[in-house]
């Protein structure tokens, strides 16, 4: 199919902000908003166009607001189908964008100056005796369409969702509903006399997913990050069970703080001679809720993991404040041990960059289990390591 | 050119149109889909208030061809438009309630190999019946909105709630939807389509979401969407329970008064349209006079859960 004539610069410009937004949007959607234009909808205001726009577009209420703001910013032609009647050249003259709100300011209705006299035909204003609020709370403007009052977090909803679609663990469980024909066919074959078709279990993902999130203290910029993307898991992966525990920094102090003094260099960062000493995380407590209000002993927690589930751990490993803490470094290996010894493959995700954990205690964290940016890659490589794929840590635990 | 690709706007849903209190539509509750005079069956009127906006979004779904995915609060009218439009276009309507087990192919249809085999097994009478694979296949929704059309005659398609579905099921529907035609794997040549000249025979599909999970892009991409909203305004709430033949004006008031302000309320589940529709039809049915409407009897047709009906009965009796 040509396109005979170029589209207008608009819908560039309108395309080019839907896409930075994240809406993926192509030629196609290009060709069906001609469509239907050509069809006669969306002809009769700008509105209509840009709820045309929203119906062909947006697959959500969160983008169909961004679909309104992006029509907002550009300039949209005003469609003129009435060629009889003439546009008005200027706009008319009631167009005060301020008038009628009150915030209007008359320079004459400043302070009068101290030897006018005033004016003495009218009455003199009376106090009047108010119950209650005396006046309206005062507003804060219009209300502005060009604004985008949707979060945009540097991972959209369907990136988190592809990534952990792939957390699949396909079992034959439950009754026994599914005809299996090969099997019932060999059956009468071998057999040959007729007997009852062989039935099969149906098949369902058993993928269990444990995440563990730090939370207050240097993640709280991270929160409503975090909040979208557990969010997009939940909705997005049809996984058997999703648990989510938060803690702060560390679920628990480890028994074993005696082994730091049997360090040999004070000054390196490493626990490595001491780190098989190490005993997994037997105390401490998670929450069940994000704002910390509601202890869960961790190691309820672990008891109720089953082998092969999957844990993520979503936590700046103290890279945020960039300093390096021996003690926190022990107390997250005693955690993962925990988490090792119940059988679960442990991942993982730091909201900041590969190149801030350097000389932190991330940095040693990444050293012993795979650990990965909270970025799109790291996020399927996160998924590789949950699914069982082998990944090569420096020291492993 | 793909059949959907085409514009056709020759049919045209007008929610303001006067219609009949019944129609004679065709049957959909038959297996097969007949040739030629199919059986008709009375269909009575379907009340629906919908907004311009709504009917602007359904008229572009038919016009592009594409479903029409509409999102909205549980009990806003989502399940229900699609009998309005089917109503008001006087097609019949094939109904898919989606399952948590349901497949993509249940939509096209279904082979039922285990009777095919029993009867190979027990042999005598049936046996004829066994060389015509044609017996043990039944054309599920899409199926025979498809086939309906092949036969000349169009039809709506409601896929309803189709996010309890696995996440496969939108995706094995894709090239189905696109290309509007199927085949039998079972049997050889057996192919339904959509005449390819005929945009006027395309099913006009209406697919809800409760948003409980996400859909793959792929699918979303086809659809046109639309938000359905709780009705803004006392006046539309009075509107459509007018039209759902609350006759008492006083009794509306009071009822769209309590509904108003308990949607003020923090509850867990906000009540929707059809459970203010239940409990209104009940008030008037036993004749609840409209001035005890305040004190909330039979409040479990409104709100279902005890936390909120607790929190609902101390907001509204201390204004």
């Amino acid at each position: 199919m040509t396109v005979p004539h170029p589209a207008p610069p608009f819908v560039y410009d309108l395309v080019t902000r839907l896409r930075r937004r994240g809406l993926p949007l192509g030629i196609d959607d290009c060709a069906s908003l001609r469509q239907a234009l050509a069809a006669g909808f969306g002809l009769a205001s700008t509105e209509d166009l840009a709820e045309l726009c929203v119906a062909l577009w947006a697959k959500s209420v969160g983008e169909r607001e961004i679909v309104r703001a992006a029509f907002a910013q550009v300039e949209v032609p005003v469609w003129q189908t009435d060629v009889a009647e003439e546009a008005s050249p200027t706009p008319p003259p009631t167009a005060d964008p301020l008038a009628g709100d009150g915030l209007r300011m008359d320079p004459q209705d400043g302070p009068q100056p101290a030897g006018e006299q005033p004016a003495t035909g009218e009455p003199a204003p009376a106090a009047q005796h108010v119950t209650g609020l005396a006046m309206q709370p005062p507003s804060t403007g219009s209300f502005d369409p060009s604004l985008v009052i949707v979060p945009q977090y540097p991972l959209s909803e369907r990136e988190i969702a592809q990534a952990w679609r792939r957390l699949r663990r396909p079992v034959r469980t439950g009754p026994p509903v599914e005809l299996d024909v090969v099997a019932t066919l060999d059956r009468y074959a071998r057999t040959g006399v007729a007997s009852a078709p062989v039935l099969v279990p149906a098949r369902r993902n058993t993928a269990r997913l444990l995440v563990l999130v730090d939370r207050q203290g240097s993640m709280t910029p991270f929160h409503n990050f975090v909040d979208h993307l557990i969010a997009a898991i939940r909705s997005a992966g049809r996984l058997d069970l999703i648990t989510v525990g938060y803690f702060r920094n560390v679920p628990g102090r480890s028994r074993d703080q005696a082994l730091l003094a049997d360090l040999p260099d004070p000054f390196s960062p490493a626990l490595d001679p001491v780190l098989t000493r190490v005993a997994p995380l037997a105390t401490g407590r998670l929450y069940r809720d994000p704002d910390l209000t509601e202890p869960h002993p961790f190691a309820a927690a672990v008891e109720q993991v089953s082998a092969g589930t999957a844990a993520v751990i979503i936590s700046d490993g103290g890279a945020a404040r960039g300093g390096f803490d021996t003690g926190r470094l022990l107390d997250t290996t005693a955690m993962l041990k925990a988490l090792r010894a119940a059988g679960c493959a442990v991942a993982w995700l730091n909201p900041l960059p590969a190149a801030r954990w350097a000389g932190t205690t991330a940095g040693q964290i990444a050293r012993h289990i795979p650990m990965q940016p909270l970025t799109r890659e790291g996020m399927y490589r996160t998924v590789d390591v949950l699914r069982g794929h082998p990944e090569r840590t420096e020291r492993p635990l | 050119m793909q059949t959907r690709h085409r514009v056709d706007t020759s049919t045209w849903f007008d929610a303001t149109a006067r219609l009949p209190a019944t129609r004679l539509i065709e049957a959909t509750d038959a297996d097969h889909v007949a040739a030629a005079n199919p059986p008709m069956r009375q269909v009575s009127y379907e009340p629906y208030l919908a907004t311009a906006e709504l009917q602007a979004a359904v008229n572009l779904a038919i016009g592009l061809g594409r479903p029409l995915l509409l999102q909205g609060d549980p009990g806003v009218g989502k399940t229900r438009l699609a009998y309005a439009v089917a109503y008001a276009l006087g097609l019949p309507i094939e109904q898919a309630y989606i399952k948590s087990t349901s497949k993509g192919r249940d939509l096209l249809y279904t082979y039922d190999a285990i009777r095919r085999l029993h009867d190979a097994q027990l042999g005598g009478r049936r046996r004829g019946a066994v060389d015509d694979p044609r017996q043990y296949v039944r054309l599920g929704p899409l199926g025979r909105a498809i086939a309906r059309a092949g036969h000349g005659r169009r039809s709506v398609l409601l896929i309803d709630e189709i996010d309890k579905a696995d996440l496969d099921f939108p995706n094995d529907l894709l090239r189905e939807l696109d290309e509007l035609a199927f085949e039998i794997d079972e049997l050889p040549h057996a192919r339904y389509a959509v005449p390819a000249d005929r945009p006027d025979l395309r099913p006009i599909i209406i697919v809800t979401n409760n948003e409980e999970k996400a859909l793959p892009g792929a699918f979303l991409r086809r659809c046109i969407f639309h938000y359905v909203e709780f009705p803004s305004s006392a006046e539309q709430l009075d509107m459509i329970l007018q039209l759902h033949g609350i006759g008492e004006a006083e009794l509306r008031r009071e009822v769209i008064d309590v509904l108003v302000r308990l949607r003020e309320v923090d509850l867990a589940r906000r009540p929707g349209l059809s459970e203010l529709l239940d409990w209104a039809g009940f008030l008037q049915a036993v004749g609840v006079p409209a001035g005890e409407i305040g004190g909330l009897p039979y409040l479990g047709a409104l709100l279902k859960q005890r936390g909120d009906q607790g929190r609902a009965v101390e907001r509204l009796s201390h204004p």
